[in-house]
């Protein structure tokens, strides 16, 4: 008899792994602008210890798939190793610290969202602590505000309504056929309450000028309408299509016309003739990468460290400066495997579809966001490039989102249904 | 476009042929080689679940008159709707008639409010507990849940 396979093997990715950092690691020992060669030393120490201990730490986890999990370490050490070389190579312990948050916040992420039916019923918890999260926001940031500071560090509260809000449209996708007459209109309970959450969200980061996530949350609330179409029980009829594109169309005109000062300058702002102005980091940012060119400058050896926000709103041309512009676009390469990998083993159900396409709308918009605002095709707004920028609230839930999306490969189907013994009187019949 | 990629050509030759523009193009290549070695794994992955649902559904199929459809979702919906996973083209069908659900190795019926209703072994249920070779019905259309072998997977009978 032939044994059947329990897990597949790994050691070839692993060793891949490792060679691709020690590569790495060795083209800032050869090429790389560094004081003191224990800063190299320390460095590499670190990532490729960390390899070692992820590798063995997933070893253990039971799962159907695992890259994801090799795709997220090669993805997060190579972030430690270009957050390391700006200006001059270093160990970033902050950015070390933070990884290693993310890579606890992952397995959380994917052990909370696996069970499909266990995470249905926490969908009160969801709306619950959605409006905490507002509440906290309203209360402890200021109208003009996004941060809280907490000393040392701050956060930013509004990044963590990213998954709950995913979770909240995954969860409302279920009871779809059961409509409630409501004035004239037959609506569905769940899709209102979805609805009705997304335009708090909306008006809040509006009141706290947190515009740059507004598109975000647009693209998941976007997405899970169109899951909505595609689902069997929603029965979306096309008048009701038509009737959200409109609402959507007039309020995103209503936006412009109604957008602050400032936003309305970014929209039509010329960087280059406003350089020490409105364009100072979009000018810096384009002439950094164009100085990088193809293979950089040799890390540690950029300039853009110099100018505000460079490892966080303009991380992708501080990188492309220092490991040229094939280095960062593939890195962002890197992150859509990330995401296409839940092309290849796709969801087993709807609640993991949903979860899957928010997720991938998240990144894909602030990947977009922050590549292309770097580089002046569109306005500039300061939202961080996943992984890649420094940022603890950034990294933590970024790592959460894909621990939901490894959920949506690796999902668990347990709904402790205990089949009913059969009566006496049926067993007589 | 062609002095644009003379000129890229260009820029990529000239930071090449330097030693520093050498080893960060082979790291890159290798960056390269390792996400495309990660990303084809993946297909094994595939492959490997594929098999292990299987497993884990024990093989199980949707038998009725004519088709032999194998269960590989954890919510697969019956109806007369096109776009339900399971069509049943006839009229006594509601267009979403019923959602069958897999978990923890026990298949779960439930009826979504059908005109008609759904039954099992002739009892008119809300929601039911599917044991294999349980007789089920929804509208005029009979079917039952059996335990098929891998090689059955999505092949039509023969028509008698």
């Amino acid at each position: 008899m032939v044994k059947e396979k329990k897990k597949l093997n790994y050691f070839f990715i692993r060793l891949l792994i490792l060679l691709t950092h020690s590569i790495l690691l060795g083209t800032i020992y050869l090429n790389g602008n560094y004081t003191d060669i224990m800063e190299v030393i320390k460095l590499s120490a670190v990532v490729l210890t960390s390899d070692i201990i992820y590798f063995i730490i997933a070893g253990c986890m039971e799962q159907d798939t695992y890259t994801v999990d090799f795709l997220l370490i090669l993805i997060m050490n190579i972030s430690m190793i270009f957050q390391s070389c700006f200006g001059n190579v270093h160990f970033n312990l902050k950015h070390f610290i933070t990884i290693v948050a993310g890579m606890v916040t992952y397995h959380i992420g994917y052990y909370f969202t696996r069970n499909s039916f266990k995470s249905e019923k926490l969908k009160p918890y969801y709306y619950a602590g959605t409006i905490l999260l507002i509440g906290v926001i309203v209360l402890f940031t200021g109208s003009r505000s996004m941060w809280i500071d907490f000393g040392a560090f701050s956060i930013q509260p509004s990044e963590f309504m990213k998954p709950l809000f995913i979770l909240i449209c995954a969860t409302s996708l279920y009871k779809q056929q059961d409509k409630k007459k409501i004035w004239y209109f037959m609506v569905t309970p769940n899709n209102l309450a979805m609805f009705a959450m997304a335009a708090v969200i909306f008006g809040l980061q509006w009141w706290c000028r947190d515009l740059g996530s507004i598109p975000t949350f647009a693209a998941v609330i976007g997405c899970a309408i169109i899951n909505r179409m595609c689902y069997p029980r929603a029965k979306f009829s096309k008048k009701k299509i038509v009737f959200l594109v409109v609402m959507i169309l007039a309020a995103a005109l209503v936006a412009i016309k109604f957008a602050p000062g400032y936003v309305k300058d970014r929209l039509y702002v010329d960087i280059w003739a406003h350089m020490d102005g409105n364009g100072y980091q979009q000018s810096r940012a384009l002439i950094a990468i164009a100085e990088g060119g193809w293979l950089g400058k040799g890390p540690g050896f950029g300039r853009l460290y110099k100018v505000a926000a460079y490892d966080t709103d303009i991380v992708f041309s501080a990188v492309s400066e220092e490991w040229g512009l094939l280095a960062v676009i593939l890195f962002v390469v890197l992150i859509l495997l990330l995401l296409a990998t839940s092309l290849i083993n796709t969801p087993r159900c709807y609640y993991h579809g949903t979860i899957a396409v928010g997720v991938t709308a998240v990144f894909v918009v602030q990947m977009s966001l922050n590549i292309f605002g770097s580089c002046n095709l569109i306005p500039f707004t300061g939202v961080t490039l996943p992984f890649l920028s420094n940022g603890g609230t950034s990294m933590v839930t970024s790592a959460f989102l894909v621990g939901m999306l490894k959920a949506s490969q690796s999902p668990v189907f347990v709904r402790n249904i205990v089949a009913k013994k059969p009566d006496k009187s049926e067993k007589r019949g | 476009m062609h002095e644009t990629l003379s000129e890229f050509l260009k820029g990529f030759g000239e930071q090449i042929v330097t030693f520093k523009g050498f080893a960060c193009a082979f790291a890159l290549l290798f960056v390269d080689f390792c996400a495309i070695a990660i990303f084809c794994k993946s297909y094994s992955e595939k492959k490997f679940c594929h098999k292990k649902w299987n497993r884990r559904f024990e093989y199980l199929a949707l038998v009725d008159e004519n088709r032999v459809i194998p269960i590989e979702n954890s919510e697969i919906l019956l109806g007369r709707h096109r776009s339900s996973d399971i069509q049943f083209p006839d009229l006594s069908v509601s267009r979403y008639h019923a959602v069958l659900t897999f978990s923890d190795g026990i298949l779960l019926l439930d009826d979504l409010n059908s005109k008609s209703g759904t039954y099992v072994n002739g009892k008119r249920i809300k929601s039911a507990v599917i044991k294999i070779n349980d007789e089920i019905r929804i509208g005029a259309m009979i079917f039952s849940i059996k335990k098929i072998k891998d090689g059955d997977n999505g092949k039509r009978k023969k028509e008698a």
